[in-house]
């Protein structure tokens, strides 16, 4: 591993087609994430000099930009026309073109979606180092294949995104977050049950479950062991209306025992959340209905665990990234609890399409990097 | 004799005949002539062949069973919903073994609590809206045809519908797809919880066109109804206004639930058909929806209402009633019905255009309809700058079809130079496959076909879409060198 690994850093599209070229000629591999470690045989490709807005038609509410820009800087471009990207990202110098491979998508993805509902175009350079467009700059477009959604979460295993256009969505008046607690993962269950067909529209339902031997219940925010953290934007009278409706939908969920917490935007509880996921953290997906009830034994087995409960999602972290054995123990611990259940586990960091055994996944990755440039492993 | 899907028409064996005979039976197998007619095309009439054969299956191992039979023999094969492609995506271009999905129409699961259902490709879009009727809950993507189109077509072309202005396209409404591969291989990608750590495959799939395989089963979100609506209908004395309202709405950042124009053409048709009470003096009319929280709608719908006012509407209804609101809604569904008062034949574009250049493409159709001496009308989702103009012509007068055609390029192109797109939601299917060349350079349809190979390797399933050949100049489809046979002229 080389901690001093050459840095390359393109300007253009066609200079990063001629960085891909140059791999070949020379064999080196090129990487685009941040990973501190890399094989000696990689170079990493920097985008941070492809920072550029190229189209901002704001009245279209579409907008094209640089894979380089970071997305703190798409967001207060915006925020300029009273728009954004209503994908959370709890680390705003993450660049757009890495938000879009890695698919990250926060708290908000259960009321607006994830990059699979935003990306319209892009524009790519594949393992050969040939230049590549799909889809446009135009909300809706079904001509060609849908390459934009092929690339979201592939992780620069095809090819490097070097220009995106998404289409936008108005900020919203304002957006409240409050945090209600429960005692056990029946009661938690039954208000998730009940939120389902709510008369509200929340646009976030973010959990935590503290681990049954943990002494301080407190990290769960409500001073219970389960908190939802619920969050609604629109006008002041809208999110005022909504909330009273939800402490109805809670209540009348057999055996809850709420303890409301006073109200955050959305973006102050993203804050709090910290710095999202790492690698090393075990995320579990499953069906909705499942998520109570594999959290609820995560903890009877001392793993704590968040994520966004209206989605299925919840990720036990790791308190030492460094400590592999850690991380494989949690691994099997979930794997344990979610067997015979619609669920999936994986390894945030290491489990990505580039290490897909099925079928039609190896010869994408045959078809776009011919000769393994973006190949973390051998293959 | 057999035939490579690189060739014309194929010729179909009486091995593979009997072959496939025993996988459906004889009572789901057509090969005649006069039943053979019904599949020569899909909503797009301009092209036309028959298949050689029509096969009904019922399940996955049935399908597989086919797929198999067609590649012992080297015979291409088409999968066919319902047959409201409006490109003609389910054309049988060289031939071949045509895959009707219709009889495979079971809703196999609707599971509300984890929102999601599984449904088998031949089920009738509204026919799922319907099961779910009363459960709070609906299927989004609603299609103009969602009366008889299929969710495997849907899946297919990525269709579209009036509510995706808010809602979103099929692809962001479906989580996973079974498939029998062109391979012969059933194949899920996807499914309840989501695509796991590979790649996004159902995202790629929906919306290739019948290229990718025969989808065998479909788990879709179904979305909560909405607790409220507000439906008006805006009237406007000139099309400028209308256009000036749309650009207007969209750009103080509303994004209502539905955003439809309907033209003096269509409207006048419609009040025919329906007697909904159109003003029939109007140069056209905006069908507007709001829908969410009911102490939310109110607002929204007065902000439109305000600024279609100041964009010079004349007038602007709000539906006092559920009956209203429905009879609003089916008008415009069944416009593509109403046509049938206008002209003996229509070819509908679905060309796309940034939303504030809607009033600078409607000024140049109308230029077209002059210069070419074609009847164009327009019934479109204004909100997503999706437009469908549609042109009028009788089938029988070539001279009137070549002019339909060359008014078709030259709109479809003007969409092009405006930074928008041919299709919106019909597919590119045969219609459209030459203007492929001018959206894409030859870089991107390469690494396109790349993709096709990946999944469609041999090129027997549906053969003739999507992308163009090496060498084509980009106006086939003007020349029509397109192997399909012209319509009845």
């Amino acid at each position: 591993m080389n901690h001093d690994v050459q840095s390359l850093s393109p300007a253009t599209t066609e200079e990063v087609s001629a960085a891909v070229k140059a791999a070949i000629t020379h064999g080196y591999r090129l990487a685009t994430n941040r990973t501190a470690d890399l094989p000696d045989n990689f170079r990493r490709l920097n985008l941070g000099a492809m920072q550029a807005t190229v189209d901002y038609p704001a009245r279209d509410m579409t907008i094209t930009v640089q894979a380089g820009m970071p997305v703190g800087t798409l967001q207060d471009i915006l925020k300029q026309e009273n728009q954004q990207l209503p994908i959370d990202c709890c680390d705003p110098s993450i660049s757009v073109g890495a938000l879009v491979a890695s698919d990250v998508a926060g708290s908000r993805q259960y009321g607006y979606g994830t990059a699979r509902d935003y990306l319209i175009g892009i524009e790519a350079v594949d393992g050969t180092g040939r230049v590549f467009h799909a889809g446009g700059r135009v909300v809706k477009n079904v001509a060609g294949y849908d390459l934009c959604r092929l690339l979201i979460g592939s992780r620069g295993s095809l090819a490097v995104l070097t220009q995106l256009t998404f289409k936008l969505k108005p900020i919203p008046e304002q957006t409240e977050v409050r945090a209600f607690g429960f005692r056990s993962a029946k009661s938690f269950e039954a208000a998730l049950t009940a939120l389902n067909t709510t008369k509200a529209a929340p646009v976030m339902l973010d959990f935590r479950c503290a681990a049954s031997n943990s002494a301080d219940t407190t990290t769960t925010e409500s001073g219970l062991p389960w908190s939802l953290f619920i969050g609604v934007d629109g006008s002041a009278e809208s999110c005022h209306w909504q909330f009273s409706q939800l402490r109805k939908d809670c209540a009348e969920a057999e055996e809850v025992v709420s303890a409301e917490t006073s109200r955050v935007s959305i973006e102050e509880h993203a804050a709090r959340c910290g710095s999202g996921w790492q690698p090393g953290d075990v995320i579990v997906r499953t069906v909705p209905s499942e998520l109570a009830a594999i959290a609820g034994e995560l903890a009877a087995e001392g793993c704590s665990s968040s994520g966004h409960a209206g989605n299925g999602i919840l990720c036990v972290s790791c308190d030492k990234p460094e400590a592999e054995q850690q991380s494989l123990e949690l691994r099997t611990i979930c794997e344990r609890v979610v067997a015979g259940r619609a669920a999936s586990v994986t390894q945030w960091g290491s489990d990505h399409p580039a290490h897909s055994t099925a079928l039609h996944s190896v010869r994408l990755r045959d078809t776009f990097d011919p000769h393994h440039v973006f190949t973390l492993t051998n293959r | 004799m057999s035939a490579t899907a690189d060739s014309q028409q194929c010729v179909i064996t009486s091995e593979l005949l009997r072959e496939l005979a025993a996988v459906v039976g004889p009572k789901r197998l057509l090969d005649s002539q006069d039943e053979l007619l019904v599949y020569e095309c899909d909503g797009y009439i301009v092209e036309k062949n028959v298949p050689d054969v029509v096969v009904f299956p019922v399940n996955t191992v049935e399908v597989r069973a086919i797929v198999l039979a067609c590649n012992k023999h080297n015979v291409p094969f088409v999968p066919r919903g319902a047959g409201t492609s409006l490109a003609g995506g389910c054309l049988p271009v060289h031939g071949g073994v045509m895959i009707a999905l219709t009889k495979m129409r079971e809703i196999l699961e609707i599971n509300l609590r984890d929102r999601y259902a599984i449904v088998q490709p031949g089920v009738v879009n509204l026919n799922l809206t319907r099961a779910l009727a009363g459960s709070g809950f609906h299927y989004a993507p609603d299609p103009s045809s969602q009366g008889a189109c299929t969710i495997g077509g849907n899946v297919a072309t990525n269709s579209g519908g009036p509510h995706t202005l808010k809602y979103g396209v099929t692809v962001n409404h479906v989580i996973g797809v079974e498939f029998v591969s062109p391979e012969g291989e059933v194949t899920q990608i996807g499914g309840p919880i989501g695509r796991g750590s590979d790649f996004d495959l159902t995202g790629l799939f929906v919306g290739s066109e019948g290229t990718f395989g025969v989808v065998t089963k479909v788990w879709v979100k179904v979305t909560p109804n909405p607790a409220a609506y507000r439906t008006m209908l805006a009237i406007f004395d000139s099309v400028d206004d209308t256009t000036q309202a749309i650009s207007n709405i969209i750009g103080a950042g509303i994004v209502p639930a539905a955003l439809e124009m309907m033209d003096k053409g269509i409207v006048g048709a419609l009040e025919d058909a329906f007697h909904f009470g159109f003003p029939l003096d109007a140069e056209a009319v905006l069908l507007i929806e709001v829908d969410g929280l009911e102490v939310a709608v109110d607002h929204e719908a007065k902000q439109i209402i305000d600024l279609c006012k100041a964009s010079g509407a004349r007038e602007v209804r709000l539906s006092q009633t559920e009956a209203e609101r429905a009879l609003l809604w089916k008008c415009r569904k069944q416009a593509f019905g109403a046509i049938g008062r206008l002209s003996p034949s229509y070819c509908t574009q679905d060309g796309v255009v940034p939303r504030t250049k809607v009033p600078e493409i409607l000024k140049f159709i109308a230029s077209v309809s002059e210069r070419h001496d074609i009847r164009i009308v327009n019934v479109f989702h204004a909100g997503d700058g999706n437009l469908h103009p549609i042109l009028l012509f009788d089938e029988r007068d070539a001279r009137q079809v070549q002019r339909v055609m060359l008014a078709s390029d030259e709109i479809l192109s003007k969409c092009i130079e405006l930074g928008g797109s041919v299709t919106g939601e019909h597919g590119i299917g045969v219609e459209k496959i030459s203007f492929m060349n001018r959206l894409f350079t030859e870089t991107d349809l390469e690494v396109m076909d790349g993709v096709r190979r990946v999944f469609n390797p041999d090129g027997r399933c549906s053969p003739g879409k999507m992308l163009p050949t090496a060498g084509a100049c980009g106006m086939e489809h003007i020349e029509k060198i397109h192997p399909g046979r012209r319509a009845a002229m």
